[in-house]
């Protein structure tokens, strides 16, 4: 639950000023606009998870207590980081070495055009989180977004070494991660023509698993597996993410799918994202055939991403699952293919979307809120993360009343971003 | 800029005059076990804590943590007033307890 704040401050944190310090001397511009480019992003993750968060006195020596800042300076320092990487990105005198960048560059292998498009997806999130307010601003979306990530060449995946359970992907089958999870059943009508005019996604049998009847089944939240029991044990169980019945247990007899392999690469932004943003804000924007275009190419990218063959992709674009002509494209459209193509890969994002349109089922078909929240909820979804325990609620408590961070329904106060 | 120059020559000087020492000096570089924090030392691991800081999300998002830990984040429903596990939103269901089954994670 703390992991996005324990990276960001601890883990990248400093590590981020090591790079640049050590940079800086050999003028090599490019290991320091990444640095940068990492740090916006994460910057931009973190807030975005928790709301208000410390910026100002982050890493300060010799402090014990931290002041908090709000969301729409951390927006603005994402701005401030990623305008110093694109400088950097863009210079090529000094040590500036694509074979150099490359050794530590698991990604991108030092391609410095690819880490500019990284920062201007960055960009793109920032200016598009802002939709529900007076000053959000369309064009520069699109701008962004035109000037990111142009093809699933450039998707920023993260590869593990996948040999053991050490350096596997955490979603993999090695790792034992996620054997409890599986689809809910919103997920899964988005995929089986329950919510797409009756036409099946030919991306279901890639991202899921049809139980051993040939039924794609999901689960709701916090109502566990009806479907295990040993009546029908054999027949309806709801398989894993990997594939396979729940009752194989031997690793090795599991290789996964989709992102759930060993060897799967960790997605931070994928073209399909940003072709997706592109689309919601070009419809915002009144832009109809903009939005229409980059909504087509958005579902496009992710069939591809996830090898559906051509022609059934080609199918499900001409069926009556996809809007036939841009004016009959709806927001809704927009969200639910970018929903899809964010499954679980994307999922931060994908809260920051349903939060811009405070969990409306008329945006998200089908999503609907469990019968009760808990108590300290007050009848209220949540809106935010707490910040992390160890430190912040043991040690830094004052800090965190100082604007009700320590409240029992702290967590279902909206953050900045989604406020008009 | 002067100087520079100087000492680049200097140095290039020292290279071609002292060069075959370079393989001896070069048992004295660790690429495992680098002295000094460089990028391309220090990178691989950053790019693994995106992935990190990111992996372990889609579950918790909207989970409860169990009693005893002491903290809320999101914590949706439970008509009991326990804390069990529940999503609020979800990117994915997390299958605790089936109707036979009483365990959880």
């Amino acid at each position: 639950m703390g992991d996005i704040w324990r990276s960001h401050y601890w883990s990248i944190g400093k590590n981020v000023d090591l790079i640049i310090a050590e940079a800086t001397k050999k003028e090599q511009w490019d290991y320091i606009g990444v640095s940068q480019a990492i740090r916006a992003w994460s910057w931009q993750t973190l807030t975005d998870y928790h709301g208000e968060v410390i910026l100002k006195q982050a890493w300060e020596p010799n402090r014990f207590v931290f002041d908090y800042d709000s969301q729409e300076e951390v927006y603005a320092e994402v701005q401030r980081l990623s305008n110093l990487a694109l400088e950097n990105l863009n210079k090529t005198d000094g040590g500036v070495s694509q074979a150099s960048l490359a050794r530590g560059d698991l990604v991108y292998k030092g391609d410095r055009s690819k880490w500019t498009k990284f920062v201007y997806a960055v960009l793109a999130r920032n200016a598009n989180h802002l939709s529900n307010k007076s000053s959000y601003n369309p064009d520069k979306v699109i701008e962004y977004c035109n000037k990111s990530l142009a093809s699933n060449d450039d998707n920023f995946g993260i590869p593990p070494a996948g040999t053991s359970s050490t350096d596997g992907n955490f979603y993999g089958p090695t790792r034992q991660n996620v054997q409890v999870f599986r689809p809910t059943n919103f997920f899964v009508n988005l995929l089986n023509g329950t919510v797409f005019s009756g036409v099946q996604d030919p991306r279901i049998s890639l991202m899921i698993t049809a139980s051993p009847d040939g039924i794609y089944r999901g689960v709701d939240p916090g109502k566990g597996d009806p479907t295990n029991t040993t009546a029908n044990n054999a027949t309806t169980r709801i398989p894993t993410f990997w594939g396979n019945s729940p009752s194989v247990t031997n690793v090795a007899q599991i290789s996964g799918k989709y992102i759930f392999t060993d060897k799967a690469n960790h997605f931070i932004f994928t073209y399909a994202e940003i072709q997706f943003m592109k689309a919601e804000a070009a419809f915002k924007k009144g832009d109809k055939a903009m939005a229409y275009d980059a909504f087509k190419k958005g579902i496009t990218a992710h069939m591809d991403f996830t090898k559906v063959p051509a022609a059934q992709r080609d199918a499900y674009l001409a069926s009556a699952a996809v809007p036939q002509s841009a004016d009959a494209l709806t927001i809704s459209d927009i969200m639910l293919q970018k929903y899809i193509a964010m499954w679980v890969l994307g999922s931060i994002e994908t809260w920051v979307d349903m939060r811009r349109y405070d969990y409306s089922s008329s945006v998200y078909k089908g999503f609907a809120f469990p019968t009760a929240f808990y108590i300290d909820n007050n009848g209220k979804p949540a809106y935010r993360v707490r910040p992390r325990y160890n430190s912040e609620y043991v040690w830094n408590l004052e800090s965190l009343a100082k604007f009700g961070g320590d409240k029992a329904d702290y967590h279902t106060v909206k953050p900045w971003f989604m406020l008009p | 800029m002067k100087n520079k120059l100087f000492i680049t020559s200097l140095l290039a000087g020292m290279l071609l005059s002292f060069s075959a020492c370079d393989d001896y000096l070069d048992i004295n570089f660790d690429p495992s076990n680098p002295q000094v924090a460089e990028g391309f030392a220090v990178l691989p691991p950053i790019l693994s804590q995106m992935a990190r800081g990111n992996r372990s999300i889609p579950g918790i998002l909207g989970r409860t943590p169990k009693t005893g830990q002491g903290i809320r984040l999101i914590t949706p429903l439970t008509s009991t007033g326990t804390f069990q596990e529940a999503m609020l939103w979800e990117t994915y269901g997390v299958v605790t307890t089936g109707p036979s089954e009483k365990t959880s994670i």
